[in-house]
């Protein structure tokens, strides 16, 4: 992968604006592991780095010449070689911000797996605190019932009234705690 | 009435078979690894700076050259063909910290209020036939075997979640520490690009009837400047989050059987306060 950057690359700090920007289309290896892909994508960094450096010492030439002239009118002849070579930067400038597109696109491609096993250890983790939710809904659940029981034991209709709403308002909490999890998108 | 006396001895018995584990391992408090882990799910930056890049062409456009804007148009397409896939590794980072967060949380598992219910219960009920003093034994009891059997239980889950967690997570942190590098690059090129035309242009309109112009060049000039080196700063912080949150989560996994340490807990402390620090500085 680095070899196939390499070539187009290293040929383009030669070409001058309006060259054309044709580079062979590129394939990423199907299965690259996280470190592999990391290291590959440095390489191609370090190349768009140079490339990048270049466009720094194009742009610093271009102003040494235009600050020989002080305060003075630069010729129009020296104007247009200016204008050029700052056209030349720029296009180094995405060059280079090709390469650091090709090295994000690399670091991704291999990043499947271990987003896959972060998520399930997530989901495994949240059934964990489901469970526990759950426990702690159990133990309410028999208070209430030892209420009710408690207020049926008065024959008084207002207290139990009272303890068939708590209990209604615990199998209430319950039905919510056992709901199915919100996917997770909120992040 | 004779159940329910066995019952309360043989919970007893229990307790003070896991009282032991109870006193070694101390009280539960993991407070430090939900602090460092809530910390860490709220880091901001990335997700910004991702935006940004994505939408590094719209910026550049007008300043480019023909020749130039033909790459630039294809790095935008490459650009935001892989978007989706940098927001997705933030989302799994987020949601396993926001998750860690509640394992540790102290609310699900301490469940003495409802514990305390439910020994209320049993004293206002007439028919139980129980003596006070054995309710106020049967509630108490509960209390610590409910509190060891789940404190035991949250620092198994918190442990098993970091242990197992680690290496991805720290593949996925490198990655975003990697790509936002690469988004800091690219944006270093995008300003050169921006206020390298009015370093040469301004030069050259020496015409008095260029006055105007060159007064709003300058004036663009100076918002653009200002404006790249406000962002600067947030790359810069976005990396020392990131880079926190990878060295503390690897302190985590490294001292997983004491993490009730105290050096441990301080330091994840510290953690937390420097990634809250970051992210105060990163929404300014």
């Amino acid at each position: 992968m680095a070899n196939d950057d390499t070539t187009p690359a290293a040929g383009s700090p030669a070409a001058s604006a309006g060259a054309p920007a044709a580079t062979p289309p590129h394939t990423l290896p199907p299965t690259q592991t996280p470190a592999e892909a990391l290291a590959t994508a440095h390489q191609v960094e370090e190349l768009a780095d140079q490339l990048s450096a270049c466009a720094d010492s194009v742009h610093q030439r271009v102003m040494r010449d235009i600050r020989r002239h002080g305060d003075g009118d630069v010729p129009e002849n020296e104007q247009a070689a200016a204008r050029a070579l700052l056209d030349a930067e720029i296009e180094l400038r995405q060059r280079a911000d090709r390469l650091y597109a090709d090295a994000a696109a690399c670091i991704v491609a291999s990043l499947g797996q271990p987003q896959a096993h972060l998520l399930r250890l997530t989901l495994d983790a949240a059934d964990k605190i489901r469970r526990i939710t759950r426990i702690g809904d159990g133990i309410s659940l028999v208070a209430r019932l030892l209420g009710l029981a408690t207020a049926v034991g008065t024959g008084q209709v207002v207290p139990i009234l009272t303890a068939i709403g708590r209990l209604q308002a615990q199998l209430d909490v319950i039905a919510v705690d056992n709901a199915p999890p919100e996917p997770p998108a909120s992040a | 009435m004779d159940v329910r006396r066995s019952l309360c001895l043989t919970l007893l018995a229990a307790s003070f078979a896991l009282g032991g584990c109870a006193s070694t391992g101390g009280p539960v408090s993991l407070v430090e690894v939900r602090q460092f882990a809530d910390a860490s799910a709220r880091l901001g930056g990335y997700g910004e700076l991702s935006r940004r890049y994505r939408d590094t062409y719209e910026r550049e456009q007008p300043y480019l050259s023909p020749a130039a804007d033909r790459i630039a148009k294809e790095n935008d397409a490459r650009r935001r063909a892989v978007y989706d896939d940098f927001v997705s590794i933030q989302k799994s980072v987020v949601l396993y910290m926001q998750t860690l967060g509640v394992l540790a949380g102290d609310a699900r598992y301490d469940l003495s209020d409802r514990i305390d219910d439910l020994g209320a219960g049993l004293k206002a009920n007439a028919e139980s036939g129980l003596q006070q003093r054995q309710i106020a034994a049967y509630t108490g009891l509960t209390r610590l075997l409910t509190r060891v059997i789940a404190s035991g239980y949250q620092s198994r889950s918190v442990e098993t979640m970091v242990r197992d967690g680690d290496a991805d997570l720290q593949v996925l942190l490198d990655a975003m520490i990697a790509l936002t590098r690469l988004y800091a690059k690219t944006n270093d090129n995008e300003k050169k690009t921006v206020l390298g035309i009015f370093d040469v242009e301004i030069p050259f309109s020496t015409r008095s009837s260029d006055r105007m112009l060159v007064t709003l060049a300058k004036v663009h000039y100076l918002s653009k400047s200002t404006e790249y080196k406000l962002v600067d700063k947030r790359y810069d912080l976005a990396l020392q989050g990131l880079t926190k949150v990878a060295a503390g989560h690897k302190k985590l996994r490294d001292n997983i059987n004491n993490l009730h340490g105290d050096e441990v807990r301080k330091l994840l402390a510290t953690y937390a306060r420097e990634l809250v620090s970051l992210r105060d500085a990163l929404s300014d």
